[in-house]
C-alpha cells in the first residue's frame, strides 16, 4: 500500500500540469482541475493497471473519457465547443495579426469533428507521436495516421477560401511523419 | 508544415504551467489519497472513468469547536479514531439507543476523510466521500428541512442547533440517501469547504438537505471581510 502511495504521487507529481493542460485545452482552465481530479482518482483506484513505463497516454486517454461521459452527461458540447471555438485568449495580443490567425485556427478546428479535433491536438498541442497518440483514441498506429491525415485535410479546407481549395490540396505534405 | 505551425501556436494552454507544488494540485492530491480503492463495481468496464461520480477530498479544514455540548443521552459506545494516550483525536462517533448518532470532529487534526467516512458507515450512517460541490437542490424546500432535521438538530429559526457536532438519525434519513461528505475549492473566493448534506445514494451532486459545515479561507492576505456561503440551484 505504501508502495501504491510512493507510485502515485510521483505519478501526480510528474503528470499533473500535463494532464491539466490536456484537460485546459478541451473544457476550459476552469473546469480543468474537476476534470484532472477524476482523471487521477481512476489512476489511484486503478493503479496497477496504470503503464509503469509511460503512463502519459494513459492518464491522457483516462482523461478524455471523463470528459466525454461529462458532455454526456450534461449535455454540454454545444457549449464547449463553443469556448473553444472563441478560444480562451491567453495569447499576448501584441501581435494583432498573429491572434487574428490563431483565432482564425480555433475556428476552424472546432468545426470540425470531435474525433478530427482530437488527432490534431494530440499531435499539434501535447506533441504525441502516432503510437501515444493512438494509445490516448483507442485505435491502432496506422488508423490514427489515417485520422491525422484526413483531420489535416479538413483542417485546411476549413482554413482555405473557397475558390483556392483546390490549390491548397494539391500543395498538402503527403503524410504526417509523426512516430 | 505552415498548417502545423498555425495549429500549434493557437494552443490555447501552450503558456499555461499548472504547477503540482501548488495549494490547489496538492489539495487535490490529498484529496485522492484519502479516496479508498476498493471500491466496487467502479472499476471494471473499458471506460475507467465511466462509472462514477463523486471522489474523496481532505482538504485542510477549520471548524469552530466550542459552545454548547451537543446533549446526547444513553451513549451505547463511542469510536475515537486516535490512540487513547497519544494525541487529541480528530472525530468521535458515538452511537446512541435511539439509532440516532453523534459527531465530534476537530477539522483542523482530520486528514483522513475517507476514514472518518468509514466510521461513520461503520456506526450505520451510510456515508460517501466527495471533492464535489453539489450542484443543485433536488428536493423542495419544506422536503430539504425535513432532511436537514435527519442531518443535525436545527432550532426554530431552522439553523443548526450546534457548530460544535451533529446528531444524525439514519431512520430518518430519506429513502435510498445518503450523508455525502464534500470538501472542495473555491476558487472565486479561495475558499475550502467541507461540507455534509443528504444525497441520493451513488449519486452526490444534488442535494436533499441544507448544508452544513465549514469553510477555510486560502487566498492571498487581506483576508475578506465578508464571503458568500456555497449556494446552490433548485
Amino acid at each position: 500500500m505504501e508502495d501504491d502511495r510512493a507510485r502515485f504521487v510521483e505519478l501526480f507529481q510528474r503528470h499533473y500540469g500535463a494532464v491539466m493542460r490536456y484537460a485546459a485545452r478541451r473544457v476550459g482552465q476552469d473546469r480543468a482541475s474537476d476534470v484532472v481530479n477524476e482523471a487521477f482518482l481512476v489512476a489511484w483506484r486503478r493503479l496497477a493497471d496504470v503503464p509503469a513505463p509511460d503512463p502519459l497516454p494513459w492518464l491522457y486517454a483516462t482523461t478524455r473519457h471523463v470528459i466525454g461521459n461529462e458532455i454526456r452527461g450534461r449535455s454540454r458540447q454545444a457549449r464547449l465547443v463553443a469556448r473553444i471555438g472563441d478560444g480562451d485568449e491567453l495569447v499576448v495580443a501584441d501581435h494583432a495579426d498573429m491572434v487574428v490567425d490563431q483565432v482564425r485556427v480555433r475556428r476552424a478546428l472546432a468545426e470540425l469533428s470531435e474525433q478530427d479535433q482530437e488527432a490534431l491536438r494530440l499531435a499539434a498541442w501535447e506533441g504525441l507521436d502516432a503510437g501515444a497518440a493512438a494509445t490516448v483514441m483507442g485505435c491502432s498506429r496506422a488508423a490514427y495516421k489515417v485520422r491525422l491525415y484526413r483531420a489535416r485535410r479538413r483542417l485546411a479546407a476549413a482554413l482555405t477560401p473557397v475558390n483556392s481549395r483546390n490549390a491548397a490540396d494539391a500543395a498538402l505534405t503527403p503524410l504526417a511523419n509523426e512516430g | 508544415m505552415m498548417r502545423d505551425r498555425s495549429l500549434r501556436a493557437a494552443d490555447p494552454a501552450a503558456d499555461w504551467r499548472a504547477d503540482p507544488a501548488s495549494t490547489q494540485a496538492q489539495t487535490m492530491l490529498a484529496g485522492i489519497l484519502a479516496t479508498p480503492r476498493d471500491v466496487p463495481n467502479e472499476l471494471s468496464g473499458r471506460s475507467p472513468a465511466g462509472q462514477r461520480r463523486t471522489s474523496g477530498q481532505a482538504w485542510r479544514r477549520r471548524m469552530a469547536f466550542g459552545g454548547a455540548a451537543v446533549a446526547v443521552a444513553l451513549a451505547m459506545s463511542t469510536l475515537w479514531n486516535g490512540e487513547q494516550n497519544g494525541p487529541a483525536p480528530a472525530y468521535a462517533v458515538t452511537t446512541n439507543l435511539d439509532g440516532s448518532v453523534e459527531l465530534l470532529v476537530q477539522w483542523e487534526e482530520l486528514d483522513d476523510v475517507a476514514g472518518l467516512a468509514a466510521t461513520l458507515r461503520e456506526a450505520g450512517v451510510p456515508t460517501e466521500v466527495t471533492s464535489s460541490k453539489p450542484e443543485r437542490y433536488c428536493a423542495t424546500p419544506a422536503d430539504r428541512d425535513r432532511a436537514s432535521e435527519a442531518l443535525n438538530k436545527m432550532n426554530s429559526k431552522g439553523e443548526p442547533a450546534s457548530l460544535d457536532g451533529y446528531v444524525m438519525a439514519p431512520r430518518l434519513f430519506p429513502e435510498d440517501s445518503t450523508l455525502a461528505i464534500s470538501t472542495f475549492f473555491d476558487k472565486s473566493n479561495h475558499m475550502v469547504w467541507t461540507m455534509f448534506y443528504l444525497a441520493p445514494t451513488g449519486s452526490t451532486s444534488c442535494a436533499l438537505s441544507g448544508l452544513l459545515g465549514k469553510g477555510e479561507y486560502t487566498g492571498p492576505e487581506p483576508r475578506p471581510t465578508r464571503i458568500t456561503a456555497p449556494d446552490l440551484s433548485e
